[in-house]
């Protein structure tokens, strides 16, 4: 459900079999195969079908979880676009998305571009540097905010030669949002890096002799024929950034909570808040309604710009 | 440092010549690749170590003594005594081994199951029933917490590990990962099975499985960090202390109600870490190479 590689395999076209090499062939063992398909489509039927189908429903009504749910048509779908609070943190979202793939995409592929090559302690590097992705978020959301106590706090290390001190991170509506897009560079990069450095690595040698042998020079070689080659694995990054930045939930709540004054509360807290806090079903639903489709258009889009042409 | 086969001689002298000088002294690209390299371990250890050197510390070290500073006598046990008197920590820590683990085995085994028939038999629906469970990965966790609480408290799970594991027991990712593993193999292989008397769930349990034991290891370790780091829906099917999560605990561990005792939440964070730091250290290898191989084509 909150597995991290939930976006993984959306790249990958899937190889259904073509329909015209499928010569009134007979089945193949039809019984045994549902029997080992079975669980796993009533699973999906009942926990993500019905679900979705219940949300969509769900966010034409009013409901408060107690009483039965009232239909109201669209009305939570109109009020939603004149909700202050609702665009605030749709805008809170998209500058979060934004700024952190535009942070952790290229300092991801820089360290992958400084790894791809025999070194010394090569490994060790690698495994210290993807090491804050296995940790977990909550725990690491409490070092953060220690880190960022105004006095004594460990950022001290950072700003004190410059002379700056005392900075209310989490309290401060203009830094809270890079407080936390800090941490998730801290606990990103690492991983994408190696799936960047996965990529490098598939590409061919061969490739970067021949152009050196025309005598091409490492930003050519890089611009021609890393980045091309590597097209696949940005979509993917991309793709996968995308996905996990606009559901981030566990680190704002352990962070900020949403704060100071909304800065931070980007749409699946605010869908959480509303649903749980506020018992608004139904407002909550057509917020999420809304929110995945518009993820949907933008993976779309971005597969038409970004798709390699074959 | 091409090699042209003309030049083949020339060139391996002169190799041995750079390789004697390179020991003397490093090229100015090498010492500049590494002093980055250090810069960027270093900003991701530096959090790290001072919340091991915060365990020892007492409250007021942290405003009054240097950043570094370890005190004479380090507070560290009296710090896990607080931690322990302030939350149950070892049942959070069991919930989520319980939690996370039953997932991950109960996807490692439904998985297989259906991403094999997926990959190696052609039944009448095939094509519709993979289709949609990949579709099912475009949808955010988010959109479906609403009725999935509602379901789950329909069905009477609420506060009980069966609501926690349950609804996540089988993924998509998974599914598709394993039938994609199970593609490359051979139907000859299936063939010659059969021929000696196995059936098809013999087959897939006793011969092609433990073939294919890298992509279950790989599955295994995202489904179990994942799980292990989930914070949103025990937050929301769980009510009591019974059920709480290690990641739950932790979040409510830093509510406001228990004041900021510093030292103490660092000791906590550091409990809890400790486990997967450990196990990170002797298996970093596979979980490298599971979050490697998610970008590469299968």
């Amino acid at each position: 459900m909150t597995e991290p590689m939930s976006g993984a395999a959306s790249l990958q076209r899937p190889s259904l079999p073509m329909k015209g090499r499928r010569k009134k062939q007979t089945y193949h063992y039809p019984g045994t195969a549902w029997l080992m398909v079975a669980p796993a489509v009533l699973f999906f039927c009942v926990f993500v079908f019905y679900p979705v189908a219940n949300a969509i429903y769900v966010s034409f009504t009013s409901w408060d979880l107690v009483s039965p749910p009232k239909f109201v048509g669209l009305r939570n779908y109109i009020r939603l676009f004149s909700d202050k609070s609702f665009l605030n943190s749709a805008l809170v979202t998209i500058y979060y998305t934004l700024i952190l793939i535009a942070l952790e995409l290229p300092l991801a592929l820089g360290l992958a571009i400084l790894l791809d090559r025999k070194i010394k302690a090569r490994g060790l590097y690698q495994a210290i540097i993807f090491a804050p992705a296995v940790l977990t978020m909550v725990a690491v959301a409490m070092i953060w905010r220690v880190v960022y106590t105004p006095v004594g706090g460990l950022y001290l290390m950072f700003t004190e030669p410059f002379g700056i001190a005392g900075l209310q991170w989490l309290n401060d509506k203009d830094l809270a949002m890079p407080a936390v897009l800090i941490v998730s560079v801290w606990k990103n990069v690492g991983y994408y890096m190696v799936i960047f450095l996965a990529g490098l690595q598939a590409i061919p040698t061969s490739y970067y002799e021949a152009a050196r042998m025309d005598g091409a020079g490492s930003w050519k070689l890089f611009r021609h024929i890393t980045l091309p080659l590597l097209k696949p694995f940005i979509l993917f990054v991309t793709v996968v950034s995308i996905i996990r930045a606009s559901q981030a939930f566990s680190l704002f709540y352990s962070l900020t909570n949403g704060g100071p004054a909304s800065a931070t509360k980007v749409l699946p807290y605010m869908i959480y808040e509303v649903a749980f806090g506020f018992n608004r079903m139904g407002y909550a639903s057509a917020m999420a309604v809304v929110m995945f489709g518009v993820l949907l258009v933008l993976t779309a889009i971005q597969f038409r710009v970004l798709r390699p042409q074959s | 440092m091409t090699i042209t086969a003309s030049e083949n001689q020339a060139t391996a002298v002169r190799r041995n010549a750079k390789s004697r000088r390179r020991k003397l002294k490093p090229d100015p690209q090498g010492i500049l690749i590494h002093a980055l390299l250090i810069f960027a371990s270093a900003i991701i250890v530096s959090p790290l170590l001072w919340m091991v050197v915060t365990t020892m510390k007492e409250q007021q070290d942290i405003f009054t003594k240097p950043l570094w500073y370890i005190p004479p006598q380090p507070r560290l046990f009296e710090n896990i005594q607080h931690v322990f008197n302030k939350i149950d920590f070892i049942r959070y820590f069991l919930n989520s081994l319980i939690v996370s683990t039953s997932i991950t085995v109960l996807d490692l085994f439904f998985s297989s199951m259906c991403g094999f028939a997926l990959a190696k038999y052609r039944f009448p629906g095939r094509d519709i029933v993979f289709g949609s469970i990949i579709a099912t990965m475009m949808i955010p966790f988010i959109v479906i917490l609403v009725p999935q609480y509602i379901l789950v408290r329909d069905l009477g799970w609420l506060d009980s590990y069966a609501g926690l594991i349950i609804p996540a027991a089988i993924s998509s990712f998974g599914i598709f990962m394993m039938r994609q593993a199970f593609l490359g193999t051979p139907d000859e292989l299936l063939e010659a099975a059969r021929i000696d008397g196995a059936s098809e769930w013999r087959i897939l349990f006793q011969i092609v499985l433990p073939m294919h034991v890298p992509s279950l290891i790989s599955l295994a370790i995202l489904r179990f960090l994942g799980e292990w780091d989930s914070l949103l829906w025990p937050l929301v099917v769980t009510n009591g202390e019974n059920m709480r999560t290690m990641s739950l605990g932790l979040a409510l561990l830093q509510d406001d109600r228990y004041g900021t005792d510093i030292p103490m939440l660092m000791t906590a964070a550091t409990l809890a870490l400790f486990p997967i730091v450990v196990v990170y250290a002797f298996l970093q290898r596979y979980f490298i190479k599971s979050v490697a191989g998610s970008g590469l084509k299968q």
